[in-house]
């Protein structure tokens, strides 16, 4: 599924004295099957601008498009757009409400209006995404811990099939294995379905281990969407705007500027070691056996 | 007042959550925990979620206190209910989520709720809370309602109405967790310069290792048992046992540590940027 | 969307009501009240109106705030007019089946009307100059004699803060949860009653959860900070009368005082 933008621009409170544009004039399109990262500081309008693709919010101008049709030529057709574009929101733990676990995960495709079996299919399907193991879910999603809870509301959205998943801050407030465990169920949902995913996070070392292209967000605009290379090679933009860039990103644009020839746009720590390896063979400092 | 040393011991510390006396059996939380957090100091308590480490920062203010073994306040020990309003005052508690831990709808009541539960004369009170909002660098914002904060503000304001209190140690269980990257700057920056400039004790319970980096001393907890105690230098340089009880390393830590694995030589207690870029140009410019 | 309901409808400002002690202003909107009450005839009306006037041109509150402070209650100013209007016995001007139209009827309904429209403006008055927290101190303060009696004065203050600290961050999460179990696909918006009240369920139970949840850390974080009730405790902003507090008594005293004279000597028209 495409997702269209085209010049979307969002304003808080129109007429009040709190007006507030959120979202300026943005135009982008993500095609089919990508994994975005989308990153941005509070208040940049990337969790504004991601409440659009499913019709929660409704552009102040401009328009957005799901396989060129606009999403709010319809209204009747918003719902059916909800199980179409899946939106699991920062710390979707908050929203279990039922019995058991099974039954939280059952409620999108219960809305769908689908049959039992079919209700079922998807419900363990989707526990297994989200890497929840079967008997958990006769449990009460109260008597998970928080990493399963995360999960399991993740799950509840994995389960309507949607065609585009959107996560904001998946991985926010975990231990580093409860991180690490979400984000691969993810990167593996993605891979497996073939699905479009959108990835908001805060870190920009989750974005350039998970993503392909990466939208950075600034002041209500686009900064940047490009390829995860091509974004972090401009670090020292990154940076002019207060986001923080990989540690190894830094460390090797510092070896750059101190006049060494290494590559810019390193980003990962198996990437930075393939290539320093790489330098020190053939400087001879490392011999290779 | 006691000629006993400013200090926070916790001997042999056992701590079980009860079972029900039926069914549900207790949960052996800690099991025999020994150390001293002495005052000044600047210690990272790391582990993962469930490891123990937010059931020991408890038992630093009495919040819990031990089935077995004891834990002592500058001498006083935490089962004594006598003295549990001075050892909450002596050790001030910061959580994770700042929404819940502020009480008044404006900043500077807030942060004068702790003295005025302590019966503290009203002119010494406004003198605290605003010397404390200024330590927070919070004191422009001393008028606001806390929901027009950032959660950086608000945990920062927290901080403040600890400080107000005046306590010889500063415990905060996870207060950057659910803060932004900015937020999270604020905070630790805040933290760093009550430990350096003011000479707080801080008891820092994380598992963002970027902030562990930072302290004098970091303790791994895991199992409910004390792992590591050491230096940062030290803690870090294990990384496979860090990574074994599902904690992370910082990037450049890690980076050098692949690299010596392969036999590259380079020093083995690299923590900072700063220290990865100048080992990694010295090696790449002999 | 519901954070556009503005609660508490406090007007910040430096007037010299907004500059009273909160204990006198809700001692004299209790006088006034009382006055409100007293009152025997249109000139009493009359006194009353441009007592209140004048105290909204003091606080710099336009009077059409009034207006917006009557809109919810009209229904019921009509209602009650109404029913005096016809269901009140006296000298009958014109009758139709049961209904008769008296003139103590007109009377009443009209003077009913004006007293509820004239309550109304004058405690919101209260609210627009003083903020809730100021109000509540004043409730707690005032109430605190009642302790001696085991009165809970403190406890409720207490409740009433932490009430209003938790109401704007309990609304923004009652938005969250509900775009989130609508990306669910849950509908708020159609179906019948029930169906609707049952849909609230999905909002509800996780609203609920949050509430304890959030309950029982505030009440750690109380507990951390020494709280152990009102016993003992003292107050950062002491509260003082000042002179603008006398000179708003004695005002309100002579208002009254005028209400007197004027039942001594024009009675009652009815």
């Amino acid at each position: 599924m495409v997702i269209t933008i085209e010049n979307l621009t969002y304003t808080y409170g129109v007429g009040t004295p709190f007006e507030k544009v959120a979202v300026d004039n943005v135009s982008l399109t993500i095609g089919s099957g990508e994994m975005v990262g989308v990153i941005g500081h509070t208040g940049s309008g990337k969790s504004t601008l991601i409440q659009h693709l499913n019709g929660l919010l409704r552009p102040t101008a401009g328009r957005v498009l799901l396989d060129g049709e606009d999403i709010w030529a319809d209204k009747g057709k918003l719902r059916q757009l909800r199980f179409n574009v899946g939106l699991v929101f920062q710390y979707p733990e908050y929203q279990l409400f039922e019995e058991t676990v099974y039954k939280d995960i059952a409620f999108g495709p219960t809305n769908m209006g689908l049959g039992k079996e079919e209700i079922d299919r998807r419900v363990h399907e989707a526990a297994e995404f989200a890497g929840l193991r079967p008997e958990l879910l006769e449990k009460s999603p109260f008597e998970l811990s928080g990493g399963q809870k995360r999960r399991a509301a993740i799950a509840g959205v994995i389960a309507m099939e949607p065609k585009v998943l959107i996560l904001d801050e998946p991985a926010a407030g975990l231990d580093p294995k409860g991180r690490a465990k979400i984000l691969d169920q993810i990167e593996a949902y993605h891979i497996q379905t073939g699905n479009t995913v959108l990835l908001v996070s805060h870190s920009m070392e989750d974005v350039a281990n998970y993503a392909d292209k990466v939208l950075v967000m600034n002041n209500a605009k686009v900064f940047a969407y490009d390829t995860v290379e091509q974004v972090f090679a401009r670090s020292d933009e990154l940076k002019a705007i207060r986001l923080a860039v990989p540690q190894v990103t830094n460390v090797f644009h510092r070896l750059r500027d101190a006049g060494l020839d290494v590559p810019e746009n390193v980003y990962t720590v198996g990437y930075a070691k393939r290539k320093l390896l790489g330098i020190l063979a053939e400087k001879g400092v490392l011999r290779h056996d | 007042m006691e000629a006993e040393k400013k200090e926070i011991r916790v001997n042999d510390l056992v701590f079980e959550y009860p079972g029900d006396g039926e069914g549900i059996p207790g949960v052996l939380v800690l099991k025999g925990m020994d150390l001293t957090i002495p005052k000044g100091e600047f210690v990272a308590i790391l582990g993962h979620n469930g490891s123990g480490k937010s059931t020991l920062a408890k038992h630093f203010n009495a919040i819990l206190t031990p089935t077995s073994g004891e834990v002592t306040v500058c001498g006083i020990n935490t089962k004594d209910e006598g003295r549990l309003f001075d050892i909450r005052q002596q050790v001030g508690m910061v959580f994770q989520n700042p929404d819940n831990q502020i009480v008044a709808t404006i900043v500077e009541e807030d942060v004068a709720f702790a003295l005025e539960n302590l019966g503290v004369e009203p002119a010494e009170i406004r003198r605290r809370v605003d010397e404390a909002l200024k330590e927070v660098d919070m004191y422009d914002y001393r008028e606001h309602a806390p929901h027009q904060l950032s959660g950086g503000q608000k945990q920062r304001v927290a901080i403040a109405g600890i400080l107000a209190m005046r306590p010889d140690f500063i415990v905060l269980d996870e207060p950057t967790a659910m803060l932004d990257p900015k937020g999270r700057q604020e905070v630790l920056k805040t933290i760093r310069r009550l430990n350096k400039d003011f000479g707080a004790t801080v008891v820092l319970i994380t598992h963002y290792m970027d902030e562990a980096v930072q302290a004098d001393r970091v303790l791994v907890v895991d199992k409910g048992e004390v792992l590591l105690d050491n230096i940062p230098k030290a803690v870090f340089s294990q990384v496979e046992l860090l990574k074994s009880v599902g904690l992370d390393v910082p990037q450049v830590t890690e980076l050098v540590y692949e690299l010596r694995a392969e036999g590259v030589p380079l020093p083995e207690d690299i923590l900072t940027e700063d220290e990865c870029f100048q080992a990694l140009r010295d090696l790449l410019t002999q | 969307m519901i954070k556009d309901i503005t609660l508490g409808q406090y007007f910040p400002g430096r007037s010299a009501l907004h500059r009273m002690d909160p204990r006198m202003k809700l001692l004299l909107t209790i006088g006034y009240i009382v006055m409100l009450f007293l009152v025997r005839n249109p000139a009493g009306f009359a006194l009353c109106a441009v007592f209140l006037a004048a105290a909204y041109l003091v606080a710099r509150i336009p009077m059409k705030m009034i207006a917006k402070s009557i809109r919810p209650i009209l229904p019921i100013i009509l209602f009650t007019g109404l029913l005096n209007l016809f269901f009140i016995e006296g000298d009958p001007i014109f009758s139709w089946w049961i209904f008769k139209l008296t003139k103590q009827g007109i009377y009443t309904s009209v003077t009913m009307a004006v007293r509820i429209v004239l309550l109304i403006a004058g405690s919101s008055l209260l609210t627009y100059t003083t903020s809730p927290i100021a109000l509540t101190d004043a409730i707690e303060r005032l109430l605190s004699p009642l302790r001696a009696v085991h009165f809970p004065a403190h406890e409720l203050a207490m409740m009433m803060s932490i009430a209003l600290r938790f109401i704007p961050t309990l609304i923004e999460e009652t938005d969250k949860i509900m775009s989130a179990q609508k990306a669910r696909g849950a509908d708020l918006e159609s179906g019948s009653l029930l169906q609707r009240a049952k849909a609230l369920i999905p909002i509800m139970i996780p609203l609920f959860i949050s509430a304890f949840r959030r309950a029982e850390e505030l009440a750690l974080a109380m507990e951390c900070r020494c709280y152990h009730g009102g016993e003992g405790r003292t107050r950062m902003k002491q509260l003082q009368f000042s002179a603008v507090d006398f000179w708003a008594a004695g005002a309100t005293a002579l208002a009254i005082a005028g209400i007197i004279l004027l039942n001594q000597f024009l009675g009652q028209p009815f």
